[in-house]
């Protein structure tokens, strides 16, 4: 940060008396600073905090559509914590809550491990670099819904579902996968299969990541080749002088290096934590039921806005408690 | 850092607490005289059967008919329809002035007072309601309040591919459910096709229609007895659950039919891979099309094989997918008498009679034309097989006992959870929701 | 890494992971193109056709044939107009928003400066379904008489609050990173603060801007459980909502989604293509302030 540790000139002392910095605030340097900053506070407000502490409040009631005399309004009575109770009581819930976490962990270890290896090629000299560069990068530029109709497609249950269709042809299956229906897998192993299943892996769960991972890989290479490449020649050569190894240059060199930038990937990939809802919903309707297919289910199928509203403020929650866990980690030294 | 950080939110949420304990009063909505020109707004959704180029065909029609009335449509996808007529209920004045309603929402419009009961217009402008089939009214109709007026009789066929099945050697189609299952097994046994039956099993509405309308083919496809207690851990309803088992365990049925919805179902009979198909009437129009089937002249519309001394008046058991066309409760009461104009303009036997192409009539009169017979060889099979419906439950908490019903439904099939567990567990499930 | 040129196994190790990727890449886009160029019948048939056959340009020119309501090509043009007039307004309000925000996070002696900033990066974090039933309920009912709902303003409006606290986020990264001294020079030669900032700061933040800008237009052209709750109707819908919406009930007809999917990807993949290492260089300069 390169906030100056001292008051620039003109500026009033923070330890100035309340009424000569209310002055200032509201002429000259200061008024600026806050006409400027103004706006974005009140969206922050508006539209982030104020619909939270609303949710909150309909999560503590029996919130239901109500339509009297010709009018619809939404009337909610007080119950309490019961939405949360109930929630907390239900396997239903935990399963989802599972699920969400399955879903968020295994996409972030793919990204973090295949992304740096693709990244590593990316940075690697070859005929077609540049293009190559290119055209990787082109799947995250596909919008969501167009990206789950195509994993759609491909992962149709039928013969002619893409996926079964090349699998057939190479013999490698000799009857159709149903890719997106939620069966148990490597059921081959009963003990290990029930397990992952607790955790929340199932097939159409597994087909429903790799379609996703198609779009996000690209932007995650991207940055992690941005980081790459800002690591100095020099360390290499260094390293190589003292005779490391081409895996332990990768492990001392680069993965320290490439630090802030996993960071990134992490938030950016935070942000869609408990956002998977575009493809569950286009693939799989009610079928795969994470937290917030549920809590949409809730509100906008069965008109539950109490228990929705206490589900999407369980989601605000953890969101918000894993953004501040990344957040103090990225303003580490100022703590 | 984070001590600020907390402050400051605390801070901020007290404020955005008080801005919401006062709040915004509404703004007085007041109707003049009926304004002209009259824009009224229809939700309908993106189907076969009734087009979205028949509704504008349709609205185009009535506003010859009322030149100062413009309908303005709302095209939705089924999936979406129930949230879109909720969320507009939430309103102070209705989004749409006439939905679509689907017959298995009636129940929760009533009781929730989504929608109001249309007696009052039909009493005085339905001169002959005898005509439309008594099996069509029920489903709209809920102590002794019609929640909508019929507008398309969609009900599901028995449909199977004839030179398939000559090639196993059958002549004619299965008319008992052990008959079925033979030809399914010899059409399988004969590798004529690797899977004879695909029906659509997604976790999805079209699930628990397949199964009300297995249950009626054991006998009985009522789900609640008349005591409203769920009954699927016995009788037809827990036949149904073992045949549907038994159908995915033998391969007699597509294993995608666990993903398959209705749609994707036709797919694999209309390209001649599945020999037997259950679906609703669209798939008549598809197995002709040239542009959408490998199958032209082979398939056959048929009544529904049942288990034997069952179903003796009817000889079939189908289910319903009626859709109605309504009135939201907060639809303006300057609004509605021009609402109720358009729903008995496109439900009107003379409308219906321009569309028979598009979908089997509502109207016994006009289904019973010479137009529709020369239309439609098979209307003698539809008329059957709309006489032998099934109406799915007529519960208020539908969506919610049906989501509860595709859960296990489901894993009963697949096998995830044994028949008789998932029949048990779902009527625990059930009754654990009153 | 130069000593790879030395063996050669590596190098034919190379070579096949790029065709890897490259098929990887490559392959689920040459599907979906094949399928948009099917006719129906193409797109059911066993084995499937790898190449379009029947082929057809028709599912695209539906979407271009002509502008009369409810008809599909009425519906892609509106729901086309709806998707760049949304994007393009909010980009552009978070811009001139999220740029002088991070202007004053950046240089302004405020107390809780940085617990501001905090906030409104993790406001970035909160998963749109967290928010999406208390704003529905908000638009329909207190809010009602502001006639919102199913509007394209309701999307800008939503759309903004949920990727301003990143555009601060990096704004506030570039603002950082040039020196205050160049503000003070300007300001000694007679330059007002607003002034200073217009003239010297912000041209120098442009990479920045850019970066910042085409990432906001990409998240909104995204969005689809928006539109999904707050703009289903006959006005608000976009074009994610209206790909959505070619599944009829009846209907799957994947080479009309497929047309339309690769017609409303074209922005977007136009613009990764040619400022792609702009929204890069935007993403990781958040991240070397640290």
């Amino acid at each position: 940060m390169s906030v100056p540790a001292t008051p620039q000139s003109g500026f009033p002392s923070r330890k100035a008396p309340l009424r000569r910095r209310v002055f200032l605030a509201l002429t000259g340097e200061y008024f600026w600073f806050y006409a400027l900053l103004l706006p974005s506070i009140l969206v922050l407000i508006g539209v982030i905090l104020i619909p939270m502490v609303f949710a909150f409040q309909m999560s503590l009631g029996n919130t239901n559509i109500v339509v009297i005399g010709g009018k619809g309004s939404i009337e909610s009575q007080w119950v309490g914590l019961q939405n949360y109770l109930s929630l907390l009581a239900s396997p239903l819930f935990w399963q989802a809550f599972r699920e969400t976490v399955y879903f968020w962990f295994v996409s972030i270890v793919i990204e973090v491990t295949v992304g740096i290896g693709l990244a590593v090629l990316m940075n690697q000299n070859f005929v077609g670099r540049k293009v190559f560069r290119l055209i990787v990068f082109i799947p995250w530029a596909i919008p969501t819904v167009v990206n789950s109709m195509l994993w759609g497609m491909i992962f149709d249950g039928d013969n002619y579902g893409a996926l079964n269709d090349l699998l057939l042809r190479l013999h490698l299956i000799s009857t159709q996968i149903v890719w997106l229906n939620p069966m148990p897998v490597l059921s081959q192993v009963p003990w290990l299969s029930n397990m992952l299943g607790y955790l929340g892996a199932n097939t159409a769960m597994n087909a429903i990541i790799v379609g996703d991972e198609w779009k996000t890989l690209p932007i995650v290479a991207v940055l992690v080749l941005a980081g790459l490449q800002t690591i100095p020649h020099e360390y290499y050569e260094a390293a190589r002088v003292e005779g490391a190894s081409a895996w332990t240059q990768f492990r001392r060199v680069t993965l320290p290096l490439l630090g802030p930038i996993l960071t990134v990937v992490l938030i950016l990939r935070t942000m869609q934590l408990l956002r998977a809802f575009t493809m569950i919903f286009n693939l799989e309707q009610f079928g795969l039921p994470l937290l917030s297919i549920q809590a949409y289910q809730q509100a906008f199928s069965f008109g539950s806005f109490g228990s929705g509203s206490a589900i999407s403020f369980l989601i605000g929650i953890i969101a918000l408690l894993i953004a501040f866990v990344y957040i103090k980690q990225l303003y580490k030294e100022e703590m | 850092m984070l001590k600020n950080a907390a402050i400051t939110l605390s801070a901020i949420a007290l404020l955005a607490g008080s801005i919401l304990a006062t709040p915004i009063a509404q703004a007085a909505t007041t109707h003049h005289s009926t304004p002209k020109p009259i824009v009224l707004k229809v939700l309908y959704m993106n189907q076969a059967g009734y087009t979205t180029q028949v509704l504008r065909q349709m609205a185009a029609g009535f506003h010859q008919e009322y030149p100062n009335v413009t309908v303005q449509f709302t095209f939705l996808p089924y999936g979406n329809m129930h949230s879109a007529i909720l969320t507009s209920a939430a309103a102070p004045n209705a989004q749409y002035d006439v939905v679509l309603s689907d017959l298995i929402w009636t129940g929760e419009f009533a009781q929730r007072g989504y929608t109001i009961p249309l007696n009052s217009y039909i009493d005085a402008d339905i001169k002959n309601p005898g005509q439309i089939p008594g099996a069509v009214w029920d489903g709209f109709k809920i102590g002794g309040r019609i929640m909508a007026m019929p507008f398309l009789a969609n009900f599901q066929n028995f449909y199977y591919n004839k030179k398939l099945l000559a090639e196993a050697g059958f002549k004619s189609g299965p008319t008992t459910m052990a008959q079925w299952l033979h030809q399914m097994e010899v059409l399988k046994a004969k590798k004529i096709v690797q899977y004879p039956y695909e029906d659509s099993w997604t976790q999805a509405e079209g699930l628990v229609c397949d199964y009300v309308r297995t249950a009626g083919e054991f006998g009985n496809g009522n789900l609640f007895n008349a005591q409203g207690k769920p009954v699927m851990n016995q009788g037809p309803a827990l036949q149904a659950l073992e045949w549907m088992h038994m159908l995915y365990a033998k391969g007699l049925a597509n294993p995608n039919s666990l993903t398959a919805d209705e749609p994707t179902a036709a797919n694999a009979f209309a390209s001649g891979q599945a020999a037997f198909n259950t679906n609703w009437t669209f798939v008549t129009g598809i197995m002709n099309d040239k542009s959408e089937s490998k199958i032209v002249g082979d398939g056959v519309v048929a009544t529904f094989p049942v288990a034997p001394g069952t179903n003796p008046m009817t000889h079939s058991a189908s289910i319903s997918g009626f859709q109605g066309l309504a009135i939201p409760a907060n639809t303006p009461a300057a609004m509605r008498p021009w609402a109720w104009k358009w729903i008995q303009f496109a439900t009107s036997p003379k409308v219906q009679a321009q569309h028979l192409h598009s979908q089997w009539p509502v109207w016994s009169t006009v289904a019973s034309s010479a137009a529709e017979k020369r239309l439609n060889p098979s209307w003698k099979v539809y008329e059957e097989n709309l006489n032998a419906v099934y109406n799915r439950p007529a519960v208020a908490n539908y969506l919610q006992v049906s989501s509860i019903i595709q859960q296990y439904v489901h894993e009963a099939i697949a096998g995830t959870l044994s028949v008789k567990q998932a029949a048990n567990d779902m009527v625990q499930q059930i009754e654990a929701l009153n | 890494m130069r000593f790879i040129h030395a063996i050669k196994p590596r190098r034919i190790l190379l070579y096949l992971l790029v065709l890897v990727v490259l098929f990887w890449t490559l392959g689920p886009l040459y599907f979906l193109i094949i399928t948009s160029l099917k006719e129906y019948v193409g797109t059911i048939t066993y084995p499937l056709p790898w190449v379009p056959s029947p082929f057809t340009w028709n599912n695209y020119s539906i979407m271009f044939s002509g502008y009369s309501p409810g008809s599909i090509s009425y519906r892609f043009l509106h729901a086309l107009r709806n998707s760049i007039v949304a994007s393009t307004a909010t980009t552009l309000i978070n811009l001139v928003l999220g740029s002088s925000a991070a202007y004053v996070l950046s240089r302004a002696p405020i107390r809780g400066k940085n617990a501001i900033s905090m906030l409104f990066l993790a406001s970035n974090l909160l998963p749109t379904v967290a928010l999406i039933i208390p704003f529905y309920v908000l638009t329909v009912t207190y809010l009602n008489g502001l006639q919102l709902y199913d509007t394209n303003t309701l999307l800008v409006i939503v759309y903004t609050s949920f990727s301003l606290g990143l555009v601060i986020w990096i704004m506030r990264g570039y603002f950082d990173s040039i020196p205050i001294e160049l503000e003070e020079a300007a300001r000694v030669d007679g330059c007002g603060r607003l002034k200073a900032l217009v003239r010297i700061i912000l041209p120098l933040t442009a990479p920045g801007l850019l970066a910042t800008g085409l990432l906001t237009f990409l998240t909104s052209w995204d969005n689809f459980i928006l539109p999904l709750v707050l703009a289903p109707d006959s006005s608000g819908y976009n074009l994610p909502f209206f790909i959505y919406s070619l599944n009829g009930q009846y209907l799957h007809l994947n080479n009309e989604i497929a047309a339309g999917g690769l017609l409303s990807s074209i922005p977007p993949v136009l613009i990764v293509l040619f400022f792609g290492k702009y929204i890069v260089s935007g993403l990781t300069a958040g991240s070397v302030k640290g």
